[in-house]
């Protein structure tokens, strides 16, 4: 018993580098920023009170949101670019993660109804950050840290608890493992092949090229409908198997590529999956591919200095 | 352990089970998260009580564009009828990537820009549209957890 929560201890609490989580946060800031910069144009049509909307189930319970005008909707839209960048960058991380917080959940309860799914999951990500050392090292935060202590040893800094980094892990397990389960509800649909050539096919999110000439090969249908489903259903399983990980991310990657060349499905969704792969890598390995990566920049850094001084 | 991991390892708990069960609905998971925490034991004693429709705008042959009850819609398709009016989705994608919600004002433009597609559309209406449908229908039937679906698929 002593052995098992010592095991339960290491495993959530353990202090462990936060170079993954820096990277997360940096990639999860840029996603939003993408996102609503593309938004930017229609905020009118989509955020302000010209707009149409069709309300999502969920919200039908609560009283209807505030809605602005179409000015103030791209003010909204242009205070959200600002503080996704702030978070990205890490200056004043946590403020600016509650103030994204606040933005976002406002922006995408308008257009839930529409929205892909997978801005669920950058939703849960972005709250459970508020929990983590997200800013402590590789921000602004950290650099403003280290100059204001000069003294103070860094590699305090450099560390935090996991449990935050394993909870979005299990969380981007968990949508795998429900995806996989609702399509055990077609599966024979999927073995045969037919339900990746409807989805190939259907014109409300399908038609592609790349699509339409994979439903064209009856003979590929089968064996690609087939790993799809399996590989969806062993994913969760893989992804929380340390041996078995790398694999995982390679796999789930590639998945992904698939269904966004297949598929008219918005860009965001490939993104944010692949956003999530970043925390299942061990941060360890985070951390011995930047300090390998290291000698190049500070050799970029001398070399650049080196013609500066040769100039002066 | 501390006091601090404790605690944080009831809270882990929960979130754990929480997320957990919101995985047996559809969505991803994801729709039935920020329900709130009592909803499945009140779902348990009383069963269903979401008592909403999914509601999407469509447009008719004549080029009238209407907001049209999914659920409904889909029950009418299920039971073998062919309406002269085809839920068209896809105006609500656009090429960039976004979906974008029609303006109601601008309905008669967008009619008029739509209108050749979704005649042309309501030429060839299969199976395979209706496919489309009932993918949209699921996505935001809450109603039954897969579990139940999958315990009426296999029993009936």
């Amino acid at each position: 018993m002593k052995k098992w929560w010592k095991g339960w201890n290491e495993y959530w609490f353990a202090l462990r580098p936060l170079h993954g989580l820096a990277l997360f946060r940096i990639y999860l800031g840029l996603i939003f920023f993408l996102y609503y910069w593309f938004r930017l144009p229609y905020a009118a049509e989509m955020f302000s009170n010209e707009a149409f909307y069709v309300v999502h189930p969920f919200f039908e319970k609560f009283p209807p949101l505030p809605l602005f005008s179409p000015r103030m909707a791209q003010l909204i839209i242009l205070g959200c670019l600002f503080s996704s960048l702030c978070f990205a960058a890490g200056i004043f991380t946590r403020f600016f993660n509650v103030i994204l917080l606040c933005f976002v959940s406002y922006l995408s309860a308008l257009e839930s109804a529409l929205a892909p799914q997978c801005h669920n999951l950058i939703f849960i990500s972005l709250f459970l950050l508020l929990f983590a050392p997200a800013g402590r090292f590789g921000s602004l935060d950290y650099w403003l840290w280290r100059r204001r202590h000069p003294d103070q040893d860094p590699k305090l800094r450099k560390v935090g608890p996991i449990w935050i980094q394993r909870l979005i892990v299990i969380q981007l397990a968990m949508v795998y493992f429900s995806n996989s389960f609702f399509k055990l509800y077609f599966a024979e649909d999927w073995f045969t092949g037919e339900n990746l050539r409807r989805i190939f096919l259907a014109n409300t999110f399908g038609q592609k090229p790349l699509g339409l000439w994979i439903a064209d090969q009856s003979w590929l249908l089968p064996y690609l409908g087939t790993g799809f489903f399996l590989f969806q259903i062993m994913l969760p399983i893989l992804l929380l198997t340390p041996q078995y990980r790398t694999f995982a991310v390679a796999g789930g990657t590639l998945l992904h590529l698939l269904i966004h060349f297949c598929m008219r499905l918005t860009s965001i969704f490939f993104f944010t999956m692949t956003a999530h792969y970043v925390l299942v890598i061990p941060p360890e390995r985070w951390e011995k591919l930047l300090y390998r990566l290291r000698p190049f920049f500070s050799r970029v850094r001398v070399g650049a200095g080196e013609e500066l001084r040769a100039e002066a | 352990m501390k006091l601090r991991h404790w605690i944080l390892s009831l809270l882990i708990c929960f979130y754990l089970g929480y997320t957990f069960q919101a995985s047996f609905f559809p969505g991803m998971g994801l729709n039935r998260f920020w329900v709130w925490p009592w909803t499945p034991w009140r779902l348990l004693a009383k069963g269903t009580n979401h008592n909403h429709s999914m509601t999407a705008l469509g447009t008719t042959r004549s080029g009238k564009t209407v907001v049209v009850d999914l659920e409904s819609m889909f029950e009418f398709l299920n039971a073998g009828h062919r309406p002269g009016l085809l839920l068209y989705l896809e105006p609500l994608y656009t090429p960039y990537g976004a979906n974008i919600p029609i303006k109601d004002r601008f309905s008669e433009g967008v009619v008029q820009k739509y209108n050749q597609k979704v005649r042309d559309e309501n030429e060839k209406l299969t199976a395979l549209d209706v496919y489309g449908l009932s993918w949209s229908k699921n996505r935001y039937d809450r109603k039954e957890s897969v579990v139940t679906r999958l315990f009426h698929r296999w029993t009936s």
